[in-house]
């Protein structure tokens, strides 16, 4: 009763308007003034402080940073000349090429709206130059940007893996194959509706021009071998990795390519506290929340439910992503993550679910509500740099939710595709 | 009112100013520590025993300073279909009030427990031997500022309501904002 009390407050709320992060804490506070214990109201300042101070989540700033630095340092033209060189002689090329420019992006940022916005910029230039359907531009765009947080380094996986205390190398590791899968289940995705509409080919790339694409992109296609590598070697911790990627971008932008000036740097530094700050402090309110869900003991009187109707960890697994996507249909991708996992975590744990393998079901869900109305982030981003309508591109988008879609299937009911590399690595004696 | 709106604007301005100047000396300065950290490894002359407590200080300050620059600019994320949706409707105005009054009850709420937080906090930091409510007093100040703003919404709101002022006056009397804040819809008529 309390569990589905909060829940409807939470939705009340955020449909009233009211910032997320500003929601999770007030029904936290609220819950406790009701319940007459105002005294835990203490502890909010505590919890909001030590949720978002802790070191791992530094990587978040950083990430980030590293993004916006690639996007204004010339780096996003050169993925994207290079992918086209790579697959835009296929049927509805530029598609592509979109698809494969998100997939190599995705190892420097681990953002879908960092993607989506500024290497979904060059990517729908071009394909609208090109005689594409902006429609189409825009909703391939939207939908390859949600690579970006699967496959390693990825934001999402880092906040899900300084909560649950999972190693974040594990988490990074896990991403490669699903974000891969991703990567084609979109191209074939874009091969059928190319078909269908008789999209062009584009010209057989020559060796040379393989060749020149490669040089000219080959310092940005280091940088993930750098931030994975150092990770993996136990050089870095991820959040001295996502500083790395920053240097490294800014020495590339502003020494090797000469796209950032010293006058740029304050604005993008801006760019990034704002992206930065939005989620820290959504962070913040949800170490406050998920506090006040454990001293209500809800996580339990679900589990109790669950484990009542189910004791499947199959069908488990179905409900939990049928809810995962149901609220990413209505609340923020990072939000989802925050509120659910205090409440999944012990139900996976006492179904033998793999933590690892369930952080990336939890990401996957998460990047398929960002591509859903009414609040998918990357709809958005995409609607408003492009020009399309968010109803619009919501048609356009459903063979490419499918794909994903079908992804998060097979990676929630085949286990060994997500774990072999972790186990590989550390079998190997890695992390 | 109105005469204030010049000194308003000027110290709106100044906060802004200040509050993107802490937020950016916060991650450079961040960057700069745990770049730090990364080259000392490979150096090893000296250590950095003091960055963890560095880090935590300006990624503490980065945070709720940087919230609260994000609350001036109405830029957190939020749902505002609904709002957005009502806006040409009567039921517009009251609502943009009502998520108004619920965020400075919040952040009333916020800035109390805080500063009771402070309070309590004794001692110095172990190694650099600082007061430990320098970690704390970014909270209560980033409450203060959410407030202010706060206010300034509700009173954006509000003032061509207010009797003497005619609600079809020029919104550029009233407009402390510069605008920032979404636009508002009239009150039910």
């Amino acid at each position: 009763m309390l569990a589905m009390a909060i829940t409807a407050a939470v939705f009340a709320l955020i449909l009233l308007g009211v910032p997320i992060a500003m929601t999770l804490a007030i029904v936290a506070a609220a819950t406790f003034v009701l319940l007459d214990e105002s005294r835990m109201l203490l502890v909010m300042a505590q919890r909001m402080y030590a949720s978002t101070t802790g070191f791992t989540l530094l990587a978040i700033p950083f990430f980030i940073l590293a993004g916006n630095l690639m996007n204004t340092g010339g780096i996003t033209h050169r993925i994207f000349a290079f992918a086209q060189a790579l697959v835009g002689h296929l049927r509805g090329g530029l598609g592509h090429v979109n698809v494969v420019s998100s997939m190599i992006f995705s190892g420097m940022s681990g953002a879908a709206v960092a993607d989506a916005a500024g290497l979904g910029l060059v990517e729908m230039e071009a394909m609208t130059k090109h005689g594409y359907d902006r429609e189409f531009s825009a909703a391939i765009t939207a939908a390859s940007s949600t690579i970006g947080p699967v496959v390693p380094p990825s934001i999402a996986l880092v906040i899900y893996g300084s909560i649950t205390g999972v190693s974040i190398s594990q988490l990074f590791l896990a991403g490669f194959v699903p974000g891969a899968l991703m990567g084609i289940a979109l191209m074939v995705a874009v091969y059928v509706v190319s078909r269908r509409r008789a999209y062009p080919c584009g010209a057989s790339p020559t060796l040379a021009l393989l060749w020149f694409t490669f040089r000219r992109a080959i310092l940005a296609l280091l940088l993930p071998v750098l931030i994975i590598g150092g990770i993996l070697s136990g050089l870095f911790t991820p959040t001295e990795a996502a500083v790395v990627a920053s240097l490294y971008a800014l020495v590339i932008g502003m020494v090797v390519h000469r796209a950032i000036k010293p006058r740029d740097l304050p604005q993008i530094l801006w760019a990034t506290i704002v992206q930065s700050v939005k989620i820290l402090f959504i962070i913040a309110a949800a170490g406050f929340f998920g506090w006040m869900m454990i001293q209500q003991r809800i996580p339990e009187q679900i589990i109790t439910g669950l484990t009542e109707l189910t004791a499947s960890p199959l069908i488990l697994m179905a409900i939990i992503i049928a809810v995962l996507i149901a609220l990413g249909c209505f609340l923020e991708g990072i939000a989802v993550l925050l509120i659910t996992i205090p409440v999944f975590m012990p139900l996976i744990d006492q179904y033998g679910i793999d933590p690892v393998q369930f952080g990336l079901i939890m990401t996957l869900c998460s990047m398929i509500g960002l591509l859903t109305p009414p609040v998918g982030m990357s709809l958005y981003a995409v609607s408003s740099i492009s020009g399309v309508s968010v109803g619009a591109l919501s048609r356009e988008l459903w063979p490419y939710l499918l794909g994903i879609f079908l992804v998060l299937l097979v990676i929630a009911y085949v286990p060994g595709l997500t774990l072999w590399l972790p186990r590989l690595v550390a079998a190997g004696g890695g992390p | 009112m109105t005469a204030l709106a010049p000194l308003w604007r000027g110290l709106d301005a100044a906060l802004g100013w200040t509050m993107r100047a802490v937020c950016l000396c916060c991650l450079a300065g961040l960057f700069a520590v745990l770049l730090g950290m990364v080259l000392i490894r490979f150096l090893p002359l000296a250590t950095l025993s003091w960055s963890s407590e560095i880090i935590e200080l300006l990624f503490a300050w980065l945070v709720f300073i940087g919230a609260a620059a994000l609350w001036r600019d109405n830029d957190h994320f939020r749902i505002e279909a609904l709002l957005n949706r009502l806006d040409l409707t009567r039921f517009g105005w009251p609502l943009r009030l009502l998520v108004e009054l619920i965020a400075l009850g919040f952040v009333l709420l916020f800035t109390y427990y805080t500063w009771a937080l402070l309070q309590r906090a004794g001692g110095t930091s172990p190694i650099l031997d600082w007061p430990r409510e320098l970690w704390y007093l970014c909270m209560p100040i980033a409450g203060v500022l959410m407030a202010l703003y706060c206010l300034r919404n509700i009173w954006v709101l509000v003032a061509p309501y207010l009797p003497g002022r005619n609600a079809n006056d020029d919104h550029h009397s009233v407009d402390l904002t510069k605008d920032r804040t979404p636009p508002a819809a009239g009150p039910p008529a």
